[in-house]
């Protein structure tokens, strides 16, 4: 049975050899709190792994070892991931060809410098800070029009959507 | 945090991933792909959920190759991807079933495996209902617990990996696993090493 | 030496100016409501994109085929809890805005908000929506009809 421990010094280095289950539910909470606050105490437990019990492990296992996906489904998975890789395009050879094209690409240079000179020295309107969109909406209640379908379509990977109606008539 | 071991065989086949190599991240994807499916499947509780939140997944991490530190292996880092996209899709989840878009899903709640029982007796029974108990008793955490126990599960990942996976302070990731593992050892104490309720002040 | 009288009325003009400034502010979970509204327009024939709204169509972009997305306007009204703030948006389309109430969650201030949109000359609202989200975040909506191909996303944030 584990032995309790009394002030939090003794509980963090009770988290780290023993493990949280050396641990009473307030010591738990009380020292969450002083590790947020003190990332130097917080280093301590930063490199540990927690610990899992073998019988857990293993019962996790057994539990997920019937959801896998069967190999079919795999290589479909590959086929998907491998069609939205951006194709890579073929190098040619290009060393002779620059030599006999060096009055029109200094021509093109010549352009770019002038055009670059008009863009530092033009005002630009300042930059707009980013929007800040909601990450965690809650949806009470949502009617659409007669026919039409709402969609929550997530944007970026910060939590954000979209509520989206696809009118019928479009 | 002291840098981690990272194999330089691994590092290689990065860099050849990096580069574009199909062989290379197909060989990555092999390697990676059951812990990152794992690791969706405990945070989402759906296997199709799952098997989307790979793809993404993967997909992402090709596409961000460059921005791999290498200070952890390519698994912790594959990892927070993983659980970031499983989290994202939770969110989405929550919103849609606040509103029945669709009245065929209101029937689509969490699939529960049937009690199996054609199953041999004996010790494979009792192992497939520990599996389907625990399940349930995973559907049955905060999404938020779930995700910290989801990494912590892969046997792999430090405290502050998991922190760093999910933008969470060392503390947090500490307090919600052990309210976790607290709830899952109470409702399936046979998994629970001696002792470990005993702080709890229930008897063990 | 002021007399006792005055002292008195200064006293009691003290405690009533008190009273009535305490009474006049209202507590923090019903005081009014900022209400922005950004109207969009947003189409596949342009590519010019508001600068505003840079990261937004970044966004927007990686999900929909909409190539260009243009600021018409934006509304700035401050509403009373559960009164609405009716105003046009563009194309013929209004907003309705009503907010319900301010909550604490964790520490964050959240709002409880109503959104209708409608179109000139129809009963019945193309959505309805009552929600709850984070003060002072945009949360986005979409997409109706506009002439020319061209639809309404509008942008709308409380606090």
């Amino acid at each position: 049975m584990s032995r309790p421990v009394d002030n939090l010094d003794d509980a963090l280095q009770a988290a780290i050899s023993r493990g949280l289950d050396a641990l009473t539910p307030d010591q738990v909470e009380r020292l969450a709190a002083i590790l947020d606050e003190r990332p130097d105490l917080a280093a301590q437990l930063a490199d540990r792994i927690p610990v899992i019990e073998p019988q857990l492990a293993d019962a996790l296992a057994q539990a997920e070892r019937q959801s896998l996906p069967s190999t079919g489904a795999w290589s479909r998975a590959w086929d998907r991931i491998a069609d939205a890789q951006p194709k890579v395009a073929r190098r040619t050879r290009v060393g002779p060809q620059i030599l006999r094209l060096w009055r029109p690409l200094a021509a093109v240079a010549a352009c770019l410098v002038l055009a670059a000179a008009w863009w530092i020295g033009t005002p630009r309107p300042p930059t707009a800070p980013p929007l800040r969109l909601a990450t965690d909406l809650e949806i009470d209640r949502l009617e659409v029009y007669d026919g039409d379908t709402p969609f929550v379509v997530s944007i970026g990977d910060s939590g954000a959507v979209i509520i989206w109606v696809l009118e019928e008539r479009s | 945090m002291p840098p981690l071991h990272v194999e330089p065989e691994e590092l290689r086949v990065v860099d050849r991933a990096a580069a574009g190599d199909s062989a290379a991240r197909r060989a990555l994807f092999e390697q990676h792909r059951e812990a990152a499916y794992r690791t969706a499947l405990r945070i989402t509780r759906r296997e199709e959920d799952a098997l989307d939140v790979v793809q993404d997944s993967f997909i992402r991490a090709f596409d961000r190759l460059a921005e791999f530190q290498r200070e952890s292996g390519f698994r912790t880092w594959l990892l927070r991807i993983v659980a970031n996209r499983a989290l994202d899709v939770l969110r989405t989840r929550k919103v849609r079933q606040a509103v029945p878009l669709d009245p065929g899903d209101e029937s689509r709640g969490p699939q529960l495996a049937a009690p199996d029982t054609s199953a041999p007796p004996g010790q494979e029974l009792e192992r497939q209902e520990l599996a389907q108990r625990l399940r349930q008793a995973l559907e049955a955490l905060p999404a938020d617990q779930r995700a910290v126990f989801a990494l912590y599960a892969t046997g792999e990942m430090t405290y502050g990996e998991i922190a760093a996976a999910l933008e969470i302070p060392i503390g947090t990731v500490m307090s919600r696993l052990y309210h976790a593992r607290r709830r899952l050892f109470e409702i399936l104490p046979d998994l629970a090493t001696p002792g470990v309720l005993a702080n709890t002040g229930r008897a063990t | 030496m002021p007399r006792p009288v005055h002292v008195v009325s200064l006293a009691l003009a003290l405690m009533l100016s008190g009273v009535a400034g305490a009474a006049d502010e209202p507590k923090d979970n019903r005081k009014p409501v900022d209400v922005d509204i950004w109207v969009i327009r947003a189409s596949t024939k342009s590519k010019d994109i508001s600068p505003e709204l840079k990261s937004f169509a970044d966004k927007l972009k990686q999900r929909f085929k909409y190539t260009g997305f243009r600021l018409e306007r934006k509304i700035k009204e401050t509403v009373d809890l559960g009164k609405t703030l009716t105003t046009s948006l563009t194309g013929g389309y209004q907003a309705l805005v009503t907010p319900k109430a301010r909550e604490k969650d964790k520490g964050a201030e959240r709002l409880a908000l109503q959104l209708q949109v409608l179109k000139e000359k129809e009963k019945k609202p193309r959505m309805n929506i009552e929600y709850k989200l984070e003060a002072g975040a945009f949360q986005p909506f979409g997409a109706w009809d506009l002439e020319g191909g061209d639809v309404l996303i509008i942008l709308l944030s409380a606090k």
